[in-house]
């Protein structure tokens, strides 16, 4: 109680924006200090990076980026599809399907599951709640020849279809299903159990009267998830080995950069245009993101 | 009672079309999967992953004899604590407050969202490789330069400085998505209750942050409250994207331990014991999870049907 | 907005669905026109600093000899734990060629075939079998075999890991030591057929009858270890205290060493050739096998090691010999360029600014005398020679043409030496490689990927290999004075070094380790030879040991850092031994 009569304080109050305003604009100072450093950075030759690593560069070399799409060359090789050459634009493409199609359809997934986790009470539905709030917290360890031998045996190894098919995982659990399963919460019922007075079944509800009430909320989380498995590169890795997207390709690449002909400059130049994508679907969808990524809650 | 039971049906029939493929990617991806971990842990293998021994608990008191004795769990144990409690006491606040003023629009708040929102757009190798050269190479020589500051400290390498460097990444890089969640949630504030609250005597700034924003806001926090707490025992905070297998060991938390145990074993020896020490850790975690998910709960509104 | 976001996800969902359906993503290489209806030997190659063109001759060659069969050939950093995943799955490759020889999970698991057999094939001629020509046969017949049956790996490359310097600026800056013009050193000058003038009390190269690396006018240089004028070591300090004058020269002119941080292995390098220098070769077998005798610092009589005792090895003195080199020369911030402490400084940036400081030499990239790296580092740093040139004011650092060359460690006082008797050198070798050949039910497959094998050890092609890579495998064989010219002139030094038994001997740390069981049958691992705990903590190399002691908070753990993480190596191995005994015993 005190507290909340010290808050109504206003020296106090303007001290608290202050501070805090104080506190983001250093947040954000140092992020763009970084971000501005690894773009001029991508601007120097390999020689003044070597010198002087913190110097602006005396002439800008617009001509890292070029090269370092000419030099991002991956090589995979797989039995079943043999020994491929990515470039940058088959790179691109590969990041293109990825980065839409697995969140488009595990949140999907997610979605509906979590619907009707939600919003129906039936038998082994707490359960399954719970279950999915276990498997969260359970660390489990050395499984991973193990889940070689089962994605082998669903033929999903080295399969990117099948990855894709197979990304909802199971979906009652996780960030995004508890986020999904709160913006449903905060979803009333009454427009389902109108439809449902009018003979609408339950998936034509579903389909044409609830989900389309959450698109915003879908959309939004659906664009942040976009940007993490656009930068995902750590699933191809273990299980996509003939395939590369533009971010395991640019992983490939800085670990071994020398093997490509590149430095530092080079490398950086390969992050930069690496992240435009990201940034322009950020900055096209800003809006959408900053308004709709709720997880809900306020309105019950 | 016959329609009823039809209704019923039906519903049955829907919810189980829906859950059947998750429930089957579970009991195939986690439970057939994860069974043998459960069984391992009972045993003794030797390097070919041969079963040489059932050997009862064993492995559990081995791996809580090592949490006891070895003075890098003590380490990582109190590094583990001051990494959660940077997010609970710094971080959490933090968000919650620079959520707030966001909110109410300050001077320049949409490039300042957009600015922190940056490292959900880069990947995070990247972030932390350009991070750690930024602060190892480029840093020391503008210090130098700018500020004629000789023999600035390596942050990263530095023993003094590189667990604090740590937590700032920690902290640094937590203004993303979640930042967004928490201004979308006091967005969806109505005017009129902030006009009433107003009316009531309750003024933009800390009162109104503290007597509106942060309760409706309650659930959002519950949900990050417990997931975040759930994974105490396995936080790693940005030790394996900065160090991978080579963290020097006064920065090791119990996570990043079992991490590297796993990891970069070669010894297939060692892995009924840790197989062991995860169980330990579920055992330990799971309850308190439990409970302070009731406890959050109990005074967050439930909107079921 | 809604409408955007709707028709860019269809649009991208059915792309995925057609591009997923019919797998066309990335450009499938051809495999060759005349690859149809052959079988095919698929080969997966170390894809490393130098790269995988030296096997291309190789598989042209078979394809040509064994017209029905092609040979596709992967090209990546296959790790072990991949490599067994991949045979689980039954995805291996037929052959595997690998900078690291940690196979024994696969030999005692029968998943590797036996190649004994390549031991006794000779390819196309040629007059010796490839048993014959591997360099160290008996070490592969123990460590390559499954209890003491059969050969599953055979060897690959000789990676020497040393302090690599720029001969032409030490000269520049005079921190060689020049021949004395008295008349011990005109007799041995005559005597190798190397005509000289005198001036001011220098001796001038004019020509020779013998092969030396002079050219005419440059000033003699003192004979190295070696005693002979005009080889790789002339010129270099030989006693402890010219080394010790070296490094304060050199940080005079700006650092002593430099080292990527990223990768502090390589020290363990320099520390595990100190050892064996100063300990011998005998007692580095000791080590490794722990099987003999050995008298420690302070006592009269040796003590018996076994395996039962074997932590007692390391006490050996060669050890803290190592531990004190280490920490006076390599963890000193007085001589050690900054990139040595720098967690995010890779191999390829520690080479960058040793070659621009040899350059620059300015305040922002000092000259930097000595680096510690592997001698696959020329061709890697090859980005930074390039960028160098651009400015014609260093022309004389075009790629390949530079004087660098490997410093031998000096004298020890006390040392067994390379020889037992306290003369000669030793260096360590980081990447011992191997080949090894997987299970086939194919036996005709298994035949011919056995000869592929033997292919690659053709006489021709372990030439063709150094003239490509300046990197040595580990086969006796020779190189032309042709090959030798289309080298660099670093890759010439390095070949004179390898070549040079009489002087210089190699230990391979990764190889001689597995003289036992110990790294693959119980909990001590592959990965690591060296842990030493300090203040209660194991470290996995001898400098963090070090690094760790030099910061701990207990004033005589922080006095004494050498005595601290030499002890720490017993105490650590000491509380473990036991579990190791146990492991083994286990499974007898």
């Amino acid at each position: 109680m005190k507290l909340l009569q010290a808050s109504g304080n206003k020296v106090l109050n303007v001290i608290v924006k202050i501070f805090v305003m104080i506190l983001m604009i250093s947040f954000c100072f140092s992020l763009v200090l970084v971000i501005f450093w690894m773009l001029y950075t991508a601007l120097k030759s390999p020689v003044e990076y070597f010198e002087n690593s913190f110097a602006l560069p005396k002439t800008l070399r617009w001509s890292n980026f070029s090269e370092a799409i000419r030099l991002l060359n991956i090589e995979s090789f797989s039995q079943k599809r043999g020994y491929i050459v990515y470039d940058f634009g088959s790179m691109l493409v590969v990041s293109v399907i990825w980065a839409f199609a697995v969140p488009f359809v595990s949140l999907f997934y997610t979605l509906m599951v979590s619907y009707v986790m939600a919003k129906f009470k039936w038998v082994g539905r707490n359960f399954i709640y719970f279950l999915g709030i276990f498997v969260m917290l359970m660390p489990i360890y050395g499984s991973t020849g193990m889940q070689m031998v089962i994605r082998k045996a669903l033929n999903m190894y080295d399969n990117l279809f099948m990855t894709v098919l197979f990304s909802p995982g199971y979906c009652f659990s996780g960030l995004w299903f508890m986020l999904l399963y709160a913006g449903w919460q905060a979803i009333p019922m009454d427009y389902s159990e109108a439809a449902a007075i009018d003979g609408a079944g339950h998936m034509k509800t579903m389909f044409l009267i609830m989900i389309p009430m959450m698109i915003p909320t879908f959309s939004a989380v659906f664009l942040v998830n976009f940007l993490s498995t656009w930068n995902d590169y750590n699933t191809f890795l273990l299980w996509l080995p003939s395939y590369v997207n533009l971010s395991y390709g640019m992983y490939l690449f800085q670990e071994d950069a020398s093997r490509y002909g590149a430095a530092v400059p080079q490398v950086m130049a390969g992050f930069i245009i690496c992240m435009l994508p990201t940034t322009i679907i950020y900055v096209a969808f800003q809006k959408l993101i900053s308004t709709k990524l709720t997880v809900g809650g306020i309105k019950g | 009672m016959k329609s009823f039971s039809k209704i019923k049906l039906k519903k049955y029939a829907f919810v189980w079309t829906i859950m059947a493929f998750p429930v089957a990617n579970f009991l195939i991806f986690w439970l057939f999967s994860n069974f043998g971990s459960l069984i391992m842990a009972f045993q003794s293998r030797d390097f070919l992953g041969n079963v040489t021994g059932w050997v009862g608990f064993e492995n559990f008191s081995k791996f809580l004899s090592d949490v006891f004795h070895s003075p890098v769990i003590t380490t990582a144990l109190k590094n583990t604590c001051l990494m959660y409690g940077t997010e609970l006491f710094i971080i959490t606040p933090l968000q919650l407050l620079f959520s707030y003023y966001l909110f109410r629009k300050i001077p320049g708040y949409r490039i300042i969202k957009f600015i922190l929102m940056l490292p959900a757009i880069i990947s995070g190798f990247v972030v932390c490789l350009v991070f750690k050269k930024f602060v190892e190479g480029a840093l020391p020589t503008m210090m130098r330069t700018l500020f004629s500051v000789e023999g600035f400290p390596n942050l990263v390498t530095d023993p003094k400085y590189s667990f604090g460097l740590m937590l700032f990444y920690n902290v640094w890089l937590s203004f993303t998505t979640t930042l967004i969640m928490y201004t979308n949630a006091m967005g969806q504030i109505d005017d009129s209750v902030l006009e009433s609250a107003k009316i009531d005597g309750i003024h933009e700034g800390l009162q109104e942050f503290f007597t509106i924003c942060c309760p409706l806001v309650f659930p959002t926090l519950t949900t990050f409250l417990v997931t975040g707490f759930s994974g105490f025992l396995s936080i790693s905070g940005p030790l394996i994207a900065f160090w991978k297998f080579d963290a020097p060991p006064q920065l090791y938390t119990l996570g990043y331990w079992m991490y590297i145990q796993v990891a970069s074993t070669t010894s297939q020896v060692m892995y009924p014991y840790l197989a062991a020490g995860g169980f330990v850790m579920t055992g330990i975690m799971a309850p308190l999870t439990f409970l302070l998910k009731h406890l959050l709960e109990k005074y967050g509104p439930s909107t079921e049907c | 907005m809604r409408k955007i976001f709707s028709g860019v996800i269809s649009a991208v969902m059915a792309t995925t669905i057609i591009f997923g359906l019919t797998g066309c993503l990335g450009k499938p290489v051809n495999p060759g026109s005349n690859a149809e209806g052959k079988k095919e030997i698929f080969v997966s190659l170390y894809d490393g600093g130098y790269g995988t063109d030296w096997f291309t001759p190789v598989k042209e060659e078979f394809e040509k000899d064994y017209p029905d069969y092609y040979v596709s050939v992967e090209k990546k950093k296959r790790t072990v734990a991949q490599i067994e995943q991949l045979i689980a799955l039954g995805q291996q490759a037929d052959m595997y060629v690998s900078t690291v020889s940690d196979f024994h999970t696969l030999i005692y698991s029968d998943k590797l075939e036996d190649i004994s057999d390549v031991l006794d094939m000779k390819v196309d001629g040629e007059t010796r079998t490839i048993g014959e020509k591997i360099l160290d046969k008996e070490l592969w017949k123990t460590i390559g075999s499954k209890d003491g049956k059969g050969l599953y790996m055979l060897p690959f490359e000789d990676g020497i890991t040393g302090f690599n310097y720029d001969h032409q600026k030490f000269v520049e800056y005079g921190l060689m030591i020049e021949a004395s013009a008295d008349d011990v050193t005109r007799a041995a000058l005559t005597e190798q057929g190397i005509e000289y003038t005198e001036t001011a009390g220098k001796l001038i190269f004019k020509r020779s009858a013998s092969e030396t690396n002079y050219n005419e006018g440059d000033v003699i240089l003192r004979a190295g270890k070696d005693g002979k004028f005009g080889t790789y070591d002339d010129g270099q300090p030989i006693t402890m205290s010219e080394w010790n004058q070296m490094f304060l020269l050199l940080k005079g002119l700006g650092k002593a060493v430099i080292y990527p941080g990223k990768i502090l292995d390589y020290t363990t390098d320099i520390f595990n050739g100190v050892f064996a220098q100063y300990d011998g070769l005998d007692n580095w077998k000791l080590f490794n096998t722990y099987d003999g005798a050995y008298t420690f610092d302070g006592d009269s009589a040796p003590t018996k090691i076994t395996m039962q005792n074997g932590y007692e090895v390391f006490g050996m003195t060669g050890i803290r010999k190592a531990t004190e080199f280490m920490q006076t020369y390599l963890n000193n911030r007085d001589y050690a360029h900054e990139s040595a402490f720098m967690s995010e400084e890779s191999n390829t940036d520690a080479q960058g600014k040793f070659v621009v400081g040899s350059a620059k030499n300015s305040v922002d990239a000092p000259f930097t005398g000595l680096m510690v790296e592997g001698i696959w580092w020329e061709k890697e740093a090859k980005p930074a020679f390039d960028g160098l040139t651009e400015d014609p004011r260093y022309s004389d650092y075009k790629y390949g043409t530079r004087d660098y060359r490997i410093m031998l460690y000096p004298q020890m006082d006390g040392q067994k030496g390379a020889d037992g008797n306290g003369n000669g050198s030793v260096l360590a070798t980081r990447a011992a490689g191997s080949c090894i050949v997987t299970k086939n039910d194919d036996a005709d497959i298994l035949e011919k990927t056995k000869i592929l094998l033997a292919y690659t050890m053709k006489d021709e092609y372990l030439r063709y290999f150094t003239k490509t890579t300046g990197v040595v495998r580990a086969f006796d064989y020779e190189l032309t004075s042709e090959d030798k010219a289309s080298m660099t002139k670093y890759a010439r030094n390095v070949w004179e070094l390898y070549r040079d038994g009489e002087n210089v001997k190699f230990v391979r740390p990764l190889l001689d380790r597995y003289l036992t069981a110990l790294p693959y049958k119980t909990s001590k691992g592959y990965n690591v030879n060296w842990y030493s705990k300090v203040d209660d903590v194991s470290y996995n190399m001898p400098i963090s040991a070090l690094r760790a002691a030099e910061k701990s908070l207990d004033k005589n753990v922080s006095s004494d850092p050498v005595g601290s993480a030499f002890k720490g190596f017993k105490v650590h191995f000491g509380g473990v031994w036991q579990q190791y005994i146990n492991e083994l015993e286990l499974k007898k």
